[in-house]
C-alpha cells in the first residue's frame, strides 16, 4: 500500500475509524515523522492535526458504523507527506467557517477549531475526493 | 490524562496531567462539572503536567468558561508547556482565558 515517492519503514496503517485507535495512529506517525527528523514540536503539531482530521471521520465520514481508515507516510525529498484516507461520505472543508479568534469568552462558539489548527500545522494541505475515497494530504516542509 | 483537585482557600487548583483530547476531554468537563455544582467557582488549572491538547480539549476549556461566567466565576490556566502553549496561541485562548507563568501567579490575579 505504499505510494509514489520513498516510503518511510512505517508506511501505512490500516484502522478502524473509532476513536479507541487514535493513540496508535498517532503512535505510527509520529514514528514516521521522527525518522524524516521532524523535530519534536513539529511532531507534536502533526498528531494534533491527525487527531483533529481521524476525530472528523469517525463524526461525520462514517456517522452510522466505524469503516476504515488508512495512514500513509512518506518522505519526498525534503518534504513529508502524510495522506488520511477514508470511505466515507463526502467531505469538503471550504464549508467549514474560520473562527473568529477575537470573541470573548461569551461570544465565542463552541467548536470549529479543528480545521483551523489543521490548516496551521501543514505547509501544503489538500483535500480531495478521489475513487469514491476522501483524501487529506499534509505536506510538511523539513 | 489524570487529574488532581486540591482546595488552596481562595480557589480550587485542578492539575491536569497527560493528554487533553477526544477521548479525555469528557472526563476533565466530568471533574469540572462536579466541581461547579458542589458550588466552587473559582479556579486554578495547572497545566504543568499537560504534554497534548486538541480542539476538544479547547472545546471543554471554552464550555466551562461559558458556564462559570453567569455565576460570576472564573477559571484561570497555569505553566502551559511546549505545544499546549503554541495552541492557546494560535487559536487566540492565551487572550480570551487568563493565562499565567505559575499557580502562584495564578492565584494572586483571581
Amino acid at each position: 500500500m505504499f505510494s509514489d515517492g520513498d516510503s518511510l519503514t512505517p508506511g501505512s496503517l490500516l484502522q478502524s475509524a473509532e476513536l479507541g485507535k487514535l493513540e496508535a495512529l498517532q503512535d505510527h506517525l509520529s514514528a514516521a515523522a521522527r525518522q524524516f527528523g521532524l523535530d519534536q514540536r513539529r511532531t507534536g503539531l502533526l498528531s494534533l492535526a491527525l487527531e483533529e482530521i481521524f476525530v472528523n471521520i469517525c463524526h461525520y465520514a462514517y456517522p452510522d458504523a466505524p469503516g476504515p481508515v488508512v495512514l500513509n507516510c512518506r518522505s519526498e525529498g525534503e518534504k513529508l507527506v502524510v495522506e488520511i484516507v477514508d470511505h466515507g461520505q463526502a467531505f469538503d472543508p471550504a464549508t467549514i467557517a474560520e473562527p473568529d479568534l477575537a470573541a470573548g469568552v461569551e461570544t465565542r462558539r463552541v467548536g470549529g477549531l479543528g480545521w483551523f489548527l489543521v490548516r496551521q500545522v501543514a505547509d501544503v494541505l489538500d483535500c480531495f475526493r478521489e475513487d469514491g475515497r476522501n483524501v487529506v494530504r499534509l505536506t510538511l516542509n523539513r | 490524562m489524570e487529574i488532581q483537585i486540591r482546595d488552596s482557600g481562595a480557589a480550587c487548583v485542578v492539575a491536569v496531567a497527560g493528554k487533553l483530547d477526544a477521548l479525555s476531554a469528557g472526563d476533565y468537563e466530568k471533574a469540572m462539572n462536579q466541581l461547579i455544582a458542589d458550588g466552587k467557582t473559582r479556579f486554578v488549572v495547572d497545566f504543568s503536567e499537560l504534554s497534548y491538547i486538541s480542539s476538544a480539549g479547547l472545546r471543554v476549556l471554552l464550555a466551562t468558561a461559558k458556564q462559570l461566567k453567569p455565576k460570576g466565576g472564573l477559571a484561570v490556566f497555569a505553566n502551559l508547556q511546549g505545544n499546549v502553549q503554541e495552541v492557546f496561541e494560535m487559536t487566540g485562548f492565551c487572550t480570551i482565558l487568563g493565562v499565567y507563568d505559575s499557580v502562584d501567579a495564578a492565584l494572586a490575579a483571581l
